[in-house]
């Protein structure tokens, strides 16, 4: 029996990069995947077509996570689609990196709409099912930043600690009722968001990294796939760095 | 009597048929029972109507969500999130209900209406908030279960009149048997508010917005 089997899974921000390598991974272990998007329907319908080429179960569901209606509507789409939710990976997350002097509060603000509200939104609205059923598992997709912070990354560093803090307060919160909230902590995976910058100071990155290597979101998402399973059935508050040992030397 | 299953969806009425059924409150109160037992994990026998949750039973908040969401989900309801203690403060100025702590003669009577399932008795003079929560039993939910149900038997589409049905795959939904058109469920934040203010009124409190308003206006 595959790993993940019968499992009903929603990922958040799923449409492309470290999102969509969970939903694909999951789906590949035998989940059903929503997949959610915001705005690049295109890219989200070939997450899906790809889950379903291979053989696996997955739906395409719109909504900003930062919106508290659209999540709602979406958590309300899935459960009436699925009966229930067993799974949430809150993953959906933007970067504006700018150095703090010369950042708009614009910047600021939305990153921390998307990455820590929109997680906030998202847990909230499935803790009663998963209360319900007594059981439940929920991953947040932080950052290695989270701990080493960041230049240029203000704004995004300290969503992703607040992310962290989040995930310990729950998993505190919640683990009366059999729901685990665990956290991942990528590193420099090779996603889009990273393009960019690993372009810009490949070497640089390199050295810091002790595995001489960035990750790949297949990677993140396989750490991603152990902490939602049963294997990980005792497991709940903890942070997994999926990071190649970056930011554990000066 | 006999219970449905705690997995079984409360309602099984086949689509788009009229829900008219009077409310069987002898069967409401075993259910919420039966539901308060599954969300503490305790024995049957440990619990009665009178049970008192915080103090005899030793819930915790989450377990009270966690009632109020299994209840709503059983019976396609609305319950109120804030206690009522806290909405009472909210609507009529926490100076009219509590001073230092200690409830006012006046908040003490608005709660001793408020849960009319309490003993009289149990609400004595210089009680403190926190005492209050210690005063609510399993009897405390099924009233207000009844309480939501009875304006959910009440509701019909505003559209034409026709009576609600539940809303196939959708089970806290419900739409006209008629004409299709959407039905909200009652919201149990503005029962209890309705009630509040209705009580409050009959002790003579006037509500803080009001109050606000009446001071704020140009003499």
């Amino acid at each position: 029996m595959s790993l993940l089997n019968g499992q009903i899974a929603l990922v958040t921000g799923a449409s492309r990069g470290i999102g969509a390598a969970i939903a694909r991974h999951f789906a590949a272990l035998g989940a059903t995947v929503a997949v959610n998007y915001r705005a690049n329907a295109e890219a989200a319908r070939q997450t899906v077509d790809a889950i379903v080429e291979a053989g696996g179960s997955a739906q395409a569901f719109q909504a900003d996570v930062s919106d508290e209606a659209q999540i709602r509507a979406m958590v309300a789409a899935v459960l009436k689609a699925h009966g229930r939710i067993d799974t949430l990976v809150v993953n959906a997350g933007i970067v504006r990196d700018n150095l703090a002097a010369l950042m708009p509060v614009a910047e600021f603000d939305e990153v921390l709409q998307v990455n820590l509200r929109g997680a906030f939104l998202s847990i909230r609205e499935v803790i009663p099912a998963m209360m319900e059923a007594r059981s439940g598992s929920i991953l947040t997709v932080s950052s290695v930043n989270a701990d080493t912070g960041g230049r240029g990354q203000c704004n995004y560093a300290a969503s992703k600690a607040g992310l962290l803090a989040i995930t310990r307060s729950l998993a505190i919160e919640l683990a009366p009722k059999n729901i685990r909230v665990n956290a991942l902590a990528p590193g420099l995976i090779s996603t889009e968001m990273t393009q960019h910058l690993r372009e810009l100071a490949q070497d640089e990155l390199l050295r810091r990294i002790p595995m001489k290597r960035f990750g790949t979101a297949q990677e993140v998402a396989q750490a991603a796939a152990f902490l939602v399973s049963p294997m990980a059935s005792y497991i709940t508050g903890a942070v997994l760095n999926v990071s190649g040992g970056l930011g554990l030397q000066p | 009597m006999s219970l449905k299953p705690l997995q079984e969806p409360m309602q099984t009425t086949p689509a788009h048929t009229p829900v008219d059924t009077p409310v069987d409150s002898a069967a409401v109160r075993a259910r919420v029972l039966e539901i308060i037992v599954r969300c503490l994990d305790c024995k049957p026998t440990s619990l009665s109507m009178n049970s008192s949750l915080w103090g005899e039973l030793g819930a915790e908040s989450l377990d009270m969500l966690d009632i109020v969401y299994s209840l709503e989900r059983a019976f396609v309801i609305r319950l109120p999130r804030l206690n009522l203690f806290q909405r009472a403060s909210n609507l009529f100025g926490a100076e009219s209900v509590v001073v230092n702590g200690v409830i006012t003669p006046v908040g003490l009577e608005l709660m001793r209406r408020s849960m009319p399932e309490v003993r009289a008795e149990a609400f004595h003079p210089n009680m403190r908030i926190q005492e209050l929560r210690q005063l609510v039993t399993v009897e405390s939910f099924a009233r207000i279960v009844l309480r939501c149900l009875a304006a959910k038997a009440a509701l019909r589409c505003r559209l034409c009149g026709g009576l609600p049905a539940p809303v196939p795959d959708s089970p806290m939904e419900l739409a006209c048997a008629e004409c299709g058109g959407s039905i909200d469920l009652p919201s149990g934040e503005e029962l209890m508010m309705g009630d509040l203010v209705r009580i409050g009124g009959e002790l003579g409190l006037t509500q803080a917005a009001a109050r606000e308003s009446v001071q704020g206006a140009p003499a």
